[in-house]
C-alpha cells in the first residue's frame, strides 16, 4: 500500500531554492479529519547552501514526533541527517492538514505521506542530475544528500541541483527505497530539541515571553458548570502587583470556557498570591462526586440495564458455550492526566486580531474554535505551537486557550495565563471512570471479550449527541496479528457533568481495561496485599501520575524481592533493562486492579 | 508595579538585584518572570516534583520553596549556568544528549541540576545512590532508566578528565 492515490501535485518555486509543495491525500487522524481530503503540504526546502529544512507539522508533546517525522522524510530523500535542520511548521491546517497529535497513531498514519514527500523530492533531484550529465536516470543513485552517476563516479550534491530540480514537474509516483537500504530509520537519532532542553533554552508554552506581557490566573467553580456571582473585587485590586481583576462569562461549553474570575498581575507570583485572597460567591454547578458515581455504576453493571448505548453479540450464549469462564469485576476512577507542565497559554488581542502561543495537542482547531467567541474571522487568529510538557490527551481540549483569550480580549495586553498544580488537578478534563464486569478470553489468542461496562463518556452536547465510548479495533499496520480483544458486549452510560477527555492512548477506556493479564503479572510478582497494591496505584493523584510511585527501581526491587523465582519465560519477558521498563510501566499504569480480590467479583 | 527594596544575589556568576519581587516571594518567580531565566520550570509549587531544582552555594534546592530572602547574598546556579563559560556542555548535559534522555523534556532541567549536585558529592555513584539522590525529581514520561544511565556515563566522563584520557 505504497501509493497515495487521487492526488494532485503542484510545484512551488521560491527564490531560496527548491521547495516542494504537495497536494497529498491526508488520511483522517481520528476526529481531526480535514473537511477537504486533499490538502497541500509543504514539508521540504533544500537551499543552495546545502541545508535541508524539514518542517515538523504536528505538536511535539514528548512522543518524539518532531524528530520522527523528519527522519522519515530524510530517509526517502536520501539526505545526510547532518544536513537536516528541523523546524516546527506554522499552524496552518489548510497547508499541512491535521496538526493535532493524539491517539499514538501519527507515525503509522502519516508514514506513507512523509515517504512520498521525500521520495518525490529525491526523484526530481535524480532527474535534475541525470539531465545535467545527459545520462539515463537509471544510471544514477542517491545517498548522503547527493546524486552519483554510478558508471563515471561523478557526484552532484543536492545543494547544487536545487535550481534545476525546481524547474521539473512533480512526478505522480516515485519509487520508495527498499527497507534494506534504510540508513536513518531504525537507527537511534536523538531528539532534535535535546540540546535546548539540557541547556534550559525556552521551548515550552510556559516559557513564552512577549514585550509588555502581564501574568494571569483564572479561578473556576469547584463544581463543574458553576459560575461566580460576586467576588471581593475591590480588595483584590488593592493587592500588590495586581493590575486588574474581573469575572468572565463562560461560552456554554464546559470543555471550552467555563465561567470564572481572572486576576492580572505584574508577575506570576503576584497573581498566585492574589488568588489566595479571592472570596467568590458561586452559583449552580454539578454536585456529583466520585462515590455516588461509583455506586451508580456498580448497580448498572450488576442489574439488567435499563438503557444501553451499545449492545453487541450474545453475551449469555457466549458465556454458556465458553470453554472456561473467568468472572472478574473491575473499576477505575476518574483519572487525571497530570502533565508536568501545568496548563498555560499566552495570547495578545489587538482588536481585530489575536496571536496565541499554545502548548496544545490540538493547535489546528484553535482558530476555528475561538473565532465565534472572539467575533473574529479564523484568518485573524494566528496560532504558534510551542513544545508541550506532556500531553497524554489532556491538551486536546483548548480550555486554557479560551481562558487567556477572554482575558487578553478584556485588557488588550499580551497575557500569560498559568494554572497552579491545584488548578490542574481540580479542573482536569478527567479520563472518564468505568466499572466493568467481564469474562476475559479463555486463551491468550481468543478474540472476544464479553462484559458489561458502565462508563461516563464526554457529556453530550448539541454538537456531540450521546454515544458510547468508541472502541477502535484498528491496529498499527505493522502488527499482523489480529486484535485479541473485541469490544465489550454492553455499554451503559453513567452520566457526569465533569468535562472529560481522552487519556492516552486510544481507545482510552478499552485499552486501560484490556491488559488484565499484565496486571496479573504485576500482582504475581508483588508481595504486598491487594489492598496495599491498590493503594499504591490509586491512593493519590500525585502518586499515580508520578509513575515512580510504584515503578522506581527501588520500589520495583522491593516488590519483587520476596516473590517466587520467575519461570524461564517470565525471565525472558522481564529483563531489568530500560526498554522493558519503559514498555511495562505504561501498561501497568493503565491496567485495572480488581477492587475485590476473591471470586466471584460481582459487586455486593 | 509593586517594588521590593532590591534583593541582591549572584545568579550564574552575575550579580543581580531583584526589584519586582518581595523578599518573601519564591526564588522561582524572580528567576523566570524577572530575570527571564526560563530553564528552571514551575511544576507543582509544593516541592513534590523537582522541576524547579537549582543550586544555592552548590546545594540543590527547590526554587519555589526557597524565598528570595533565603537566597539573598548567595550564589545561585540554574540550568543556564551549568555549562562552562565558553559553552562547553557539562558532562551531564552531554550524557543527556548522548543517551537521548528527554521525552517531553519538562522535568529535565531539574533532573540535571539534582544529578550535578549528586556528582559533586559522589563522583562515582551506585544505582541506589542515584535513586536516592534523584528521588525528588519526577518524570511524567518515565525516563528514569535513561536518567540513571546518563548519570553513570557522565560520572565516567568526569573521571576520565577534561581531556577524555584515562
Amino acid at each position: 500500500m505504497n501509493a497515495v492515490t487521487g492526488r494532485r501535485t503542484f510545484l512551488k518555486l521560491s527564490g531560496a531554492g527548491l521547495a516542494l509543495g504537495f497536494y497529498l491525500a491526508v488520511p483522517k487522524l481520528g476526529q481531526a479529519a480535514t473537511p477537504n481530503a486533499f490538502t497541500p503540504n509543504a514539508l521540504i526546502r533544500i537551499t543552495p547552501d546545502g541545508k535541508i529544512l524539514i518542517l515538523a507539522k504536528t505538536p511535539e508533546i514528548g512522543q518524539g514526533i518532531k524528530t520522527a517525522f523528519p527522519m522519515i522524510i530524510a530517509e526517502e530523500l536520501d539526505a545526510d541527517w547532518a544536513d537536516v535542520v528541523v523546524e516546527q511548521a506554522a499552524i496552518n491546517p489548510k497547508l499541512y492538514g491535521s496538526q493535532s497529535a493524539f491517539g499514538s497513531t501519527a507515525v503509522a498514519d502519516t508514514f506513507d505521506i512523509l515517504r512520498k514527500a521525500g521520495a518525490t523530492a529525491r526523484a526530481m533531484l535524480t532527474s535534475a542530475a541525470a539531465q545535467t550529465w545527459k545520462v539515463p536516470e537509471s544510471e544514477c543513485a542517491t545517498g548522503k544528500s547527493a546524486v552519483t552517476h554510478t558508471p563515471s563516479g561523478r557526484v552532484l550534491k543536492y545543494a547544487a541541483l536545487t535550481e534545476k530540480a525546481a524547474m521539473l514537474p512533480v512526478p505522480d509516483t516515485a519509487p520508495f527505497k527498499a527497507r534494506a537500504d534504510y540508513k536513518i530509520l531504525g537507527t537511534r537519532i536523538g531528539g532534535v530539541d535535546n540540546k535546548k532542553i539540557v541547556t534550559g533554552e525556552p521551548l515550552f508554552g510556559i516559557d513564552t515571553v512577549r514585550p509588555g506581557m502581564v501574568f494571569a490566573i483564572y479561578e473556576k467553580c469547584p463544581n463543574a458548570g458553576g459560575k461566580p456571582t460576586a467576588f471581593n473585587e475591590a480588595e483584590i485590586k488593592k493587592l500588590p502587583g495586581v493590575l486588574d481583576a474581573f469575572m468572565v462569562e463562560g461560552n456554554g461549553r464546559a470543555i471550552e470556557l467555563q465561567p470564572g474570575v481572572a486576576i492580572v498581575a505584574t508577575s506570576t507570583y503576584y497573581a498566585f498570591e492574589a488568588k489566595k485572597q479571592l472570596k467568590i460567591s458561586w452559583e449552580g454547578g454539578a454536585t456529583d462526586d466520585s462515590d455516588t458515581h461509583r455506586a451508580q455504576a456498580r448497580e448498572m453493571v450488576k442489574n439488567a440495564p435499563a438503557e444501553m448505548l451499545r449492545s453487541e453479540g450474545d453475551l449469555d450464549a457466549a458465556i454458556n458455550t465458553a470453554a472456561k469462564v473467568i468472572d472478574e469485576y473491575y473499576e477505575y476512577p476518574f483519572i487525571t492526566h497530570a502533565t508536568l507542565e501545568p496548563q498555560n497559554c499566552t495570547a495578545h488581542f489587538t482588536g481585530n486580531a489575536i496571536e496565541i502561543w499554545a502548548p496544545s495537542q490540538g493547535c489546528d482547531r484553535i482558530a476555528a474554535q475561538l473565532a465565534p467567541y472572539l467575533g473574529l474571522a479564523a484568518e485573524q487568529i494566528t496560532v504558534h505551537h510551542t513544545r508541550v510538557g506532556g500531553g497524554f490527551g489532556r491538551r486536546l481540549n483548548n480550555d486554557y486557550v479560551f481562558e487567556v483569550a477572554a482575558i487578553t480580549k478584556r485588557i488588550g495586553k499580551p497575557v500569560k495565563l498559568t494554572w497552579s498544580r491545584e488548578d490542574d488537578f481540580a479542573h482536569d478534563h478527567y479520563a472518564p471512570p468505568a466499572t466493568t464486569a467481564t469474562a476475559p478470553p479463555s486463551t491468550p489468542r481468543a478474540s472476544w471479550w464479553a462484559g458489561r461496562t458502565a462508563s461516563s463518556p464526554t457529556p453530550p452536547t448539541a454538537r456531540t449527541p450521546p454515544r458510547a465510548p468508541r472502541f477502535s479495533t484498528r491496529r498499527s499496520p505493522t502488527r499482523s496479528s489480529p486484535p485479541t480483544i473485541s469490544p465489550p458486549n454492553w455499554w451503559l452510560m453513567c452520566a457526569s457533568a465533569r468535562p472529560s477527555s481522552r487519556w492516552s492512548p486510544p481507545p482510552a477506556i478499552s485499552a486501560r481495561r484490556a491488559p488484565t493479564r499484565k496486571a496479573s503479572r504485576c500482582k504475581a510478582s508483588c508481595t504486598k496485599p491487594p489492598s496495599q497494591r491498590a493503594a499504591i496505584m490509586w491512593s493519590s493523584s500525585w502518586k499515580f501520575w508520578a509513575s515512580r510511585a510504584f515503578c522506581t527501581p527501588a520500589r520495583r526491587a522491593r516488590c519483587t524481592r520476596a516473590a517466587p523465582p520467575p519461570s524461564s519465560s517470565a525471565r525472558r519477558k522481564k529483563p531489568a533493562g530500560a526498554a522493558s521498563f519503559r514498555r511495562a510501566a505504561p501498561s501497568v499504569l493503565r491496567s485495572i486492579l480488581p477492587t475485590e480480590p476473591t471470586s466471584p467479583r460481582w459487586p455486593k | 508595579m509593586a517594588k521590593s527594596p532590591g534583593i541582591k544575589l549572584k545568579v550564574n556568576g552575575t550579580a543581580c538585584t531583584i526589584t519586582w519581587h518581595p523578599p518573601g516571594a519564591p526564588l522561582l518567580w524572580a528567576l523566570r518572570d524577572e530575570l527571564n531565566l526560563l530553564g528552571t520550570k514551575f511544576g507543582c509549587g509544593a516541592a513534590y516534583c523537582g522541576a524547579c531544582t537549582v543550586h544555592i552555594d552548590g546545594v540543590p534546592v527547590r526554587a519555589f520553596s526557597t524565598t528570595l530572602a533565603e537566597a539573598a547574598g548567595r550564589d545561585v546556579v540554574t540550568i543556564e549556568g551549568l555549562a562552562a563559560k565558553g559553552g562547553t556542555l557539562h558532562p551531564l548535559q552531554q550524557a543527556w544528549i548522548d543517551h537521548d534522555v528527554p521525552q517531553c523534556g519538562y522535568c529535565q532541567a531539574g533532573q540535571i541540576m539534582s544529578a550535578a549536585a549528586l556528582l559533586d558529592a559522589t563522583p562515582k555513584p551506585t544505582d541506589s545512590q542515584i535513586d536516592d539522590a534523584m528521588q525528588g525529581n519526577l518524570c511524567r514520561c518515565g525516563t528514569y532508566w535513561r536518567v540513571r544511565e546518563a548519570i553513570h556515563a557522565a560520572a565516567e566522563a568526569m573521571a576520565r578528565g577534561p581531556l577524555g584520557k584515562g
